[in-house]
């Protein structure tokens, strides 16, 4: 590599880093607890947990386990009913003044056995809530969500800028060397160069979903307007499907349930709210084997009627989406997984550290006017940097 | 040393990573497996270097 091209390479590794690092710290340290969300939330007794009932306990109808919970907010509407991933027992009803998307939500969770309502948990404070408004939009909406999604754009330049630059430094060094004796620098140096390279592959690939997360917003905005409203074109110039005109949901949840068998339901949206149509229930169903269990496939059920409407293909970038969260949020193989995530977030906590550390470090062997200096730190041109690096 | 030589290791690494990352997407008992391997190393790699050592 010519000395201009390894110059220009290290201009682009030093800012895309140093411009991205303070937002990728605190989104590695926001993440941290999420990985452990369910754990937390035991311990600190915010999880809702159902009574234990006969096994074989039939299940209750959707229409009465909505209505308890519309009961403890009559002045409100449903937006969402979302069944509990882990224990279908448990159906959360999220609640709102409006079809329209805001923050002012309430839920309920209801026991789908005898449609008693088993707690109102609130999923907008408290420390955890904290952690995922800083991790996902930083308190600022689409605009939040878009900014981190460029840090992260900025992360994935830096760590290909850093495998460029990972060879003339590494020339004279076997693989795994850590000069310890030298300076601390130096030391710091090394481990930079071996902890970034080892956690490569896992660091593009969370940074890079996570980018794409930041743009679900967008894509499914998208997806409506060019797919979804072709199918609505019939209802076109009808307002949302007033609540007292609605047909039974139960009913609704069969028709969709029938026309897709051998899925499960991952949540259903209401008339108006953002993932469904004026005029529909939209039932998102799920796979059931692992890899499907990621991927929806809507079903837009006549909110009048009860009769499948159209159950739309999810398009290749809302399937690119779907397969990209699991990557991101590292929830796909257990408890080992989990603790695996987090130790290489710590890694990960350590490698924009050291970067960081790096570039103060050699901003203050470059000033002239510093006079406490070690001797082998005075200040020496840019390419002449990474030569010293070398033993 | 060849770019080969600098970046066989490195390389073996990312390639296990990314067949753990995916192995556990695809399966919930053998990829699991695998994942734990895959990404494990990476990790035990990191912690190796990362401990503190006498100094000589």
């Amino acid at each position: 590599m010519s000395p201009r091209s390894l110059r220009a390479w290290s201009w682009v590794h030093t800012w895309s880093g140093l411009i991205s690092t303070i937002f990728l710290l605190l989104l590695c340290i926001t993440g941290l607890p999420l990985i452990f969300h369910h754990e937390i939330g035991h311990l600190l007794g915010t999880e809702v947990e159902a009574p234990a009932m006969a096994e074989d306990t039939p299940k209750t109808s959707v229409d009465r386990m909505m209505a308890a919970a519309n009961a403890r907010h009559p002045d409100r509407i449903v937006q969402y009913a979302i069944p509990d991933e882990d224990d279908d027992n448990i159906w959360f009803f999220t609640l709102t003044p409006t079809p329209a998307p805001t923050d002012d939500f309430r839920s309920v969770a209801v026991d789908a056995r005898t449609a008693e309502v088993l707690a109102q948990p609130r999923f907008d404070e408290g420390f955890m809530w904290v952690m995922l408004k800083l991790h996902v939009d930083l308190f600022a909406g689409l605009a939040g969500k878009l900014f981190l999604g460029f840090m992260g754009l900025l992360m994935l330049v830096a760590i290909v800028s850093g495998v460029v630059l990972y060879a003339p430094f590494m020339r004279r060094l076997r693989f795994g060397e850590v000069r310890r004796q030298r300076s601390t620098r130096l030391k710091w140096l090394d481990l930079h160069n071996l902890l970034g390279v080892v956690t490569l592959v896992w660091a593009f690939v969370v940074g890079g979903t996570g980018m794409i997360n930041t743009w679900a917003d967008l894509l499914i905005k998208y997806w409506q307007y060019s797919e979804v409203s072709t199918l609505l074109a019939p209802y076109q110039g009808q307002p949302v499907t007033p609540v007292t005109e609605r047909a039974s949901l139960q009913r609704a949840y069969d028709a969709a349930r029938e026309h897709v068998p051998g899925t499960t339901l991952s949540f259903v949206a209401f008339p108006g709210t953002a993932f469904s149509s004026p005029h529909h229930f939209t039932f998102f169903l799920r796979g059931n084997t692992p890899l499907t269990a990621r991927l929806l496939k809507p079903v837009l059920v006549d909110a009048r009627t009860a009769e499948v409407t159209a159950a739309p293909s999810m398009p290749w970038y809302l399937t690119a989406l779907l397969v990209s969260q699991p990557l991101h949020f590292g929830d796909y193989g257990g408890r080992p997984m989990q603790i695996l995530w987090a130790l290489l977030d710590i890694v990960t906590i350590v490698v924009l550290g050291s970067g960081l550390y790096l570039w103060f470090e050699r901003r203050r062997v470059r000033r002239p006017a510093t006079a406490d200096l070690p001797a082998d730190s005075e200040p020496r041109p840019a390419l002449a940097r990474s030569t010293e690096a070398m033993p | 040393m060849s770019l080969w030589q600098i970046f066989r290791w490195p390389f073996l690494i990312g390639l296990l990573s990314l067949t753990g990352l995916i192995t556990g997407l695809v399966s919930d008992d053998w990829g699991d497996a695998v994942a734990a391997i895959g990404l494990g190393i990476p990790t035990l790699i990191s912690a190796w270097a990362l401990l503190p050592r006498a100094p000589r």
